[in-house]
């Protein structure tokens, strides 16, 4: 009795079982290590170093108000956590609905809401520039830490924000600069960021923050900026396409 | 060589011609791909308007120009889920913004019509405006939204109004955020056009046939690979 025939039914059946199992196998790692596969698909989204000797806290303005829901907590907390903090607003492109005063603009908004709690206006800081997006917020950073040599900055953001705002400050801010920056990811109450893909709020943050994130490592600053039409240039524009119904 | 080599080999020529006609086209497909997603058309008159919740510097103020154009006498809104940022007064819910933006742009108050309901999503607020018009079965309605977002929405429409969806008509609201000749050279376009081809495909598997569509071709293709397999081995007859 010899070894059956590399090309017998029972040897192929064999290793089709084999594959099957393996296969089999697979899946159910998949299954059940599925959390840990999502956890490490938003790691590269996400940036954080601890505040050092920071005495500035900066917020960012994004289009629903400020990024983050609990950032301005976390900024009054700041505040009060030692006498003489500050924090610096990088001023955003005003929207149409804050240019025809339907909104207050993110600095009203954001001083309205810290001096609800507390927080003297004098301790916040507005560096105007009406920034498009954050390679335009770096600039102005920039600018800021240059004439304050001594000053270290905590960046307040989103938290699946946080990994593309350090890429981009890093690349316009250079070396010695950006190393006096710090980020500081403001998770979104909503959902818990260890489970994002439960919710709806978490697939969104993590799938605009890799198309972000893929841009600013694809193409750098955007090479144009959109053109931006004021309320009247819209209204107009609106009323010439569409005109009167017949 | 075996054919079965001369196949792949053939195969793998043609997706690399494949690839190297779409890098040296992109000039024309990208635009392209952009233009696909706007399926809006020219407004018709119509009973009402309805604004789908986003963007209010554009939709608001392209719903208003056609009240104010004559083309539909009232604006319908849907009502969005309350955030923790409008729950805690730090900002108006998005419905809000999109009510002033209308009043403010010449929309009387009586002619704006809040949907009570709770919406999410554009699916959401489909199924708001199915609910509202079951009891208007002659009514036709401009549907507005951004450019890019208009296919989804069209999708969206199909599915829930079934032949309804004939009674309505999309209009887009020109973005500043997104050009479609060259919406891959900004982060708000590249963003835009991609996220919305996201959607679609989301949408697809989770409201539509595509997951049972997909599960199928998966399943087809593992039958094809065992029959290819067992036909392999089974030896050739002797003459």
């Amino acid at each position: 009795m010899g070894l059956p025939d590399p090309g017998s039914p029972s040897r192929a059946r064999r290793a089709l079982g084999l594959k099957l199992g393996a296969a089999i196998i697979v899946l159910a790692a998949i299954v059940a290590g599925h959390a840990l596969v999502l956890r490490m698909l938003a790691r590269p989204l996400v940036s954080e170093q601890p505040p050092g000797a920071a005495a500035v806290l900066c917020l960012q303005g994004d289009e629903d108000g400020v990024e983050g829901d609990r950032t301005l907590d976390e900024a009054a907390r700041w505040c009060r956590e030692a006498p003489g903090r500050q924090v610096l607003l990088l001023e955003p492109w005003p929207r149409r609905v804050v240019e025809l005063g339907i909104v207050p603009s993110f600095e009203q908004m954001v001083r309205r809401e810290l001096t609800g709690r507390n927080i003297s206006n004098a301790a916040i800081v507005t560096l105007r520039g009406k920034a498009l997006d954050d390679w335009e917020r770096a600039r102005l950073l920039r600018a800021w830490l240059e004439q304050n040599p001594a000053a270290e900055v905590v960046m307040a953001c989103g938290r699946f924000h946080s990994g593309r705002i350090r890429y981009v400050f890093d690349a316009v801010l250079g070396r010695p600069l950006a190393t006096r920056v710090r980020i500081r990811p403001v998770a979104d109450p909503d959902y818990d960021p260890a489970y994002w893909w439960r919710s709806r709020q978490g697939v969104k943050d993590v799938m605009f923050g890799w198309l972000g994130l893929a841009y600013a490592w694809g193409e750098g600053p955007q090479r144009i900026t959109p053109s931006r039409w004021t309320a009247a240039e819209y209204q107009s524009l609106a009323r010439e396409t569409f005109g009167k119904a017949p | 060589m075996s054919a079965g080599r001369v196949g792949c080999l053939a195969g793998w020529g043609l997706g690399a011609c494949l690839l190297v006609a779409v890098v040296l086209a992109r000039g024309r497909l990208l635009p392209a791909a952009a233009a696909w997603l706007d399926v809006g058309g020219p407004p018709e008159r119509a009973d009402a308007v309805l604004v789908l919740l986003g963007d209010p510097d554009t939709r608001a103020m392209t719903a208003a120009a056609l009240v104010r154009g004559g083309w539909a006498p009232r604006v319908l809104l849907n009502t969005f889920a309350p955030t923790e940022q409008d729950q805690r007064g730090i900002v108006l819910p998005g419905h809000e913004i999109h009510r002033r933006m209308l009043l403010r742009c010449g929309v009387p108050a009586a002619d704006i019509v809040l949907l009570d309901n709770r919406v999410h999503t554009t699916y959401d607020e489909v199924s708001g405006l199915a609910d509202y018009l079951a009891s208007r079965p002659d009514w036709r309605v401009l549907v507005v939204t951004d450019a890019p977002h208009t296919r989804r929405s069209r999708w969206v429409l199909r599915r829930i109004l079934g032949d309804r969806a004939s009674q309505t008509s999309l209009v887009s609201a020109a973005t500043d955020k997104c050009r479609t000749d060259c919406w891959w050279q900004s982060e708000t376009g590249f963003s835009f056009v991609l996220s919305e081809y996201l959607k679609l495909g989301f949408y697809a598997v989770r409201y539509g046939v595509a997951g049972y569509v997909g599960a199928a071709g998966a399943a087809l293709a593992v039958a094809w690979w065992a029959y290819r397999r067992r036909r392999r081995r089974v030896p050739a007859p002797s003459p």
